[in-house]
């Protein structure tokens, strides 16, 4: 068996590599260990362990702070969002990599011209919409401009990644009587499913965290989702950071868990693509 | 082939349409019968005073069963901020707001935005009559008749010290003169605590530091001098005020690093006894008593920023805290009549003096009873504190019609910190002034 050699080179190698570990793990850490402290000795000693756990942080953020139904809204939202923008991306996406049309370029350049709007600066006609049609307080819109949001960035993964699919496999289907549909659906689809799980993983995210949003259309409490909850712990004169540190901790450990399991397909994704046959 | 496409089409397009009809009605049929009071105030978080503003809420919404009450309030600078432009720009004003100043409400007064509260408060002399005359009277904006704000909190900006160190430190009394406090913060260096605990990453701090310089040095008056451009950043009195905040930063009165800190970390070091200064309003009164959250909690005083010997006519001229709150001037009928009820709600006698015995927060008004045995000494030094003031101003930008000044002298004020000089400081805010000329 091969052993490997200690060089100066990797013991480098490895520090650099320990060092980031540290810096990407401490703001984890102190989330978690701010978490179960009160303000006194979240800003006197930051990063040493409690005097006292206070475990009851997570009690007041789960509870008193309606947590429970934030958590529940925010599944709902991101859960809709990602299956929304997954199917129709990936229809969109179909046509602009497999047909050759006369527009197929420019209906890309239509897409991508969408990643160049930032969100602000249309947020007043889209405020002055959702209130002349009276869509505050509704999920649905929500979801909607979610997905209208992710849609270029979704369909430029997508499309992408399925112009790689060999071609061979659509022609085998179109000798067997498939339609475009079933191409679509039995063919492209499941051979796209890696990039599926990278662009769900960002839009899962996006929808999780945007706060932007809900602070505006959304002010009915029993709609709200996690992102808006966190804002509860924030006074104009200061914060309770113990059950704050908490909320986060909760709202974190979803998304943490979901990247966690589809890590490897999320990196595969989005290498994906980038070399054609 | 065509016509399984078509078929996929028509059941996308009809998916799409159901859903946007959902969307619509869902909201039309919750919101049709009731009147809706929406605030946008920054009562939010989990203060006490934030319990009891909600419990005046629930106590309207019990009495008025066919209102529903929006409360959009946010701590948070940024999220207030946010939503108040988007109300603004789409025309979707709350019924009760806050907007920030006096001199740049204007605008919003010529739009519509703020209703007049004088005839109210003539109307109903009980709750309209029990207001100081300065508090209403800062809500007279310059060029406009009426009264744009109720007030909702005050107490002055003092500073809050902490015994023990002062003794420690060989000081009997809290200095009154300026040269005695450079003295005090020698002395408090030599022993290696911190003389004033300043976080200038919330920038409001190097602000509130800065005015009470100002009007030490000025008199209150001179803010609004600035404000109609009679004065300049560039004069030398107004630089001077500059030079006095870089003189305490060049004496080692704040701890290393200060542009780097926060609000919170810089209030946990003097609750922990390792800062001996904090300029600070009558809000923190309650965590700085409180044991549990304050180690220090029966070192901790109170007294006035100190003046200046060469100006002793504005000895108190002093910088209070003053929020109000706005209702929306397109307001009517019931609608604008439930609104002002709430309003009124928040702000009579019965409120006031809920708030000052439970919490230490000071609604301007003349008629509220504390309950002695209720109240923290510190809050009652606070009040009579500020019954000696002989002039009375919040922040100096607060009579600068440009809104842009608020970020534009704080952030300047900072900078001084990281080595900027104080003439450049006022340079550049003037600059702010003369390209929003």
């Amino acid at each position: 068996m091969k052993k490997n050699k200690i060089t100066p080179l990797s013991v480098l190698k490895y520090l650099f590599l320990i060092l980031m570990a540290a810096m990407f793990i401490m703001p984890l850490l102190f989330t978690l260990l701010s978490s179960v402290k009160d303000n006194r000795e979240i800003f006197s000693n930051p990063f040493g362990l409690p005097e006292v756990f206070r475990f009851d942080n997570y009690v007041t953020a789960w509870q008193d702070a309606n947590m429970s139904q934030y958590f529940l809204n925010s599944i709902l939202i991101s859960l809709a969002t990602i299956v929304l923008l997954a199917l129709f991306c990936s229809m969109a996406a179909f046509i602009i990599s497999r047909f050759e049309f006369k527009a197929s370029k420019w209906v890309m350049v239509f897409f991508l011209i969408g990643m160049m709007v930032p969100m602000h600066t249309i947020l007043v006609p889209v405020a002055y919409i959702i209130g002349m049609f009276n869509l505050k307080n509704n999920l649905v819109v929500l979801v909607l401009l979610y997905v209208a949001f992710n849609i270029p960035f979704s369909v430029m993964v997508l499309a992408n990644f399925m112009k790689g699919i060999s071609k061979s496999l659509e022609e085998a289907a179109i000798i067997d009587g498939a339609s475009y549909f079933r191409i679509y659906w039995n063919v492209a689809l499941p051979l796209t499913v890696p990039a599926i799980s990278t662009i769900s993983i960002f839009n899962f995210l996006g929808a999780w965290n945007n706060v932007l949003f809900p602070l505006l259309f959304i002010n009915d409490q029993k709609l709200k989702p996690i992102s808006l909850g966190l804002l509860n712990f924030n006074g104009e004169r200061g914060s309770q950071y113990g059950p704050l540190m908490a909320a986060i901790a909760i709202t974190v450990f979803i998304p943490l868990v979901i990247y966690l399991l589809f890590q490897e397909k999320v990196e595969g994704g989005l290498a994906a693509g980038a070399v054609k046959e | 082939m065509k016509k399984r496409w078509k078929r996929i089409l028509a059941v996308a397009l009809a998916c799409t349409t159901i859903a946007g009809l959902a969307a619509g009605c869902g909201s039309n049929e919750k919101e049709s019968d009731k009147i809706k009071i929406r605030l946008l105030t920054r009562m939010a978080g989990t203060s006490p005073q934030v319990q009891i503003y909600k419990d005046i809420l629930d106590e309207f919404q019990e009495k008025h069963p066919e209102v529903e009450i929006v409360d959009d309030s946010q701590g948070d600078d940024g999220s207030f901020n946010n939503i108040l432009k988007t109300d603004m720009s789409s025309g979707t004003m709350a019924n009760i707001f806050r907007i920030q100043g006096v001199a740049n409400l204007e605008k919003y007064i010529d739009e519509g935005y703020l209703l007049d509260f004088s005839p109210y408060l003539e109307e109903d002399a009980e709750w309209g009559g029990g207001f100081t005359e300065g508090s209403l009277n800062y809500y007279k904006v310059p060029g406009k008749d009426g009264i744009y704000g109720i007030p909702c909190e005050s107490g002055l900006i003092g500073v809050y010290y902490n015994e023990r160190i002062f003794k420690e430190c060989g000081i009997d009394k809290f200095p009154e003169t300026w040269t005695e406090f450079l003295d005090a913060i020698d002395k408090i260096n030599a022993k290696d605590y911190t003389p004033i605990a300043m976080g200038a990453k919330t920038s409001y701090m190097a602000g509130h530091l800065h005015d009470l310089i100002f009007y030490r040095w000025m008199g209150t008056e001179a803010a609004k001098l600035l404000g109609n451009r009679e004065l300049k950043w560039t004069d030398s009195d107004v630089v001077q005020t500059l030079e006095f905040v870089k003189e305490l930063n060049d004496r080692h009165a704040f701890t290393d690093g200060v542009v780097g800190l926060s609000d919170d970390i810089v209030k946990a070091d003097f609750q922990n006894g390792k800062a001996a200064m904090m300029i600070t309003g009558p809000w923190n009164i309650t965590s700085f008593k409180n044991p549990d959250e304050c180690p220090e909690a029966e070192n901790i005083q109170l007294a006035k920023f100190p003046y200046f010997e060469e100006k002793p006519e504005f000895k108190n001229e002093d910088m209070q805290v003053i929020s109000p709150y706005m209702v929306n001037g397109k307001l009517e009928g019931k609608e604008l009549e439930l609104t002002l009820e709430l309003v009124k709600m928040l702000t009579n006698k019965e409120a006031a003096e809920r708030f000052a015995n439970e919490t230490s927060q000071l609604i301007p008004r003349t008629d509220i009873e504390v309950d002695e045995t209720k109240v923290d000494p510190l809050f009652t030094k606070n009040v009579e504190l500020c019954a000696e003031s002989t002039g009375v101003a919040v922040d100096v930008f607060d009579f600068d019609p440009l809104a842009s000044m608020q970020d534009r002298t704080r952030n300047s004020i900072v900078s001084m910190f990281t080595g900027t000089s104080a003439e450049d400081a006022a340079k550049e805010i003037q600059a702010e002034v003369d390209k929003g000329e």
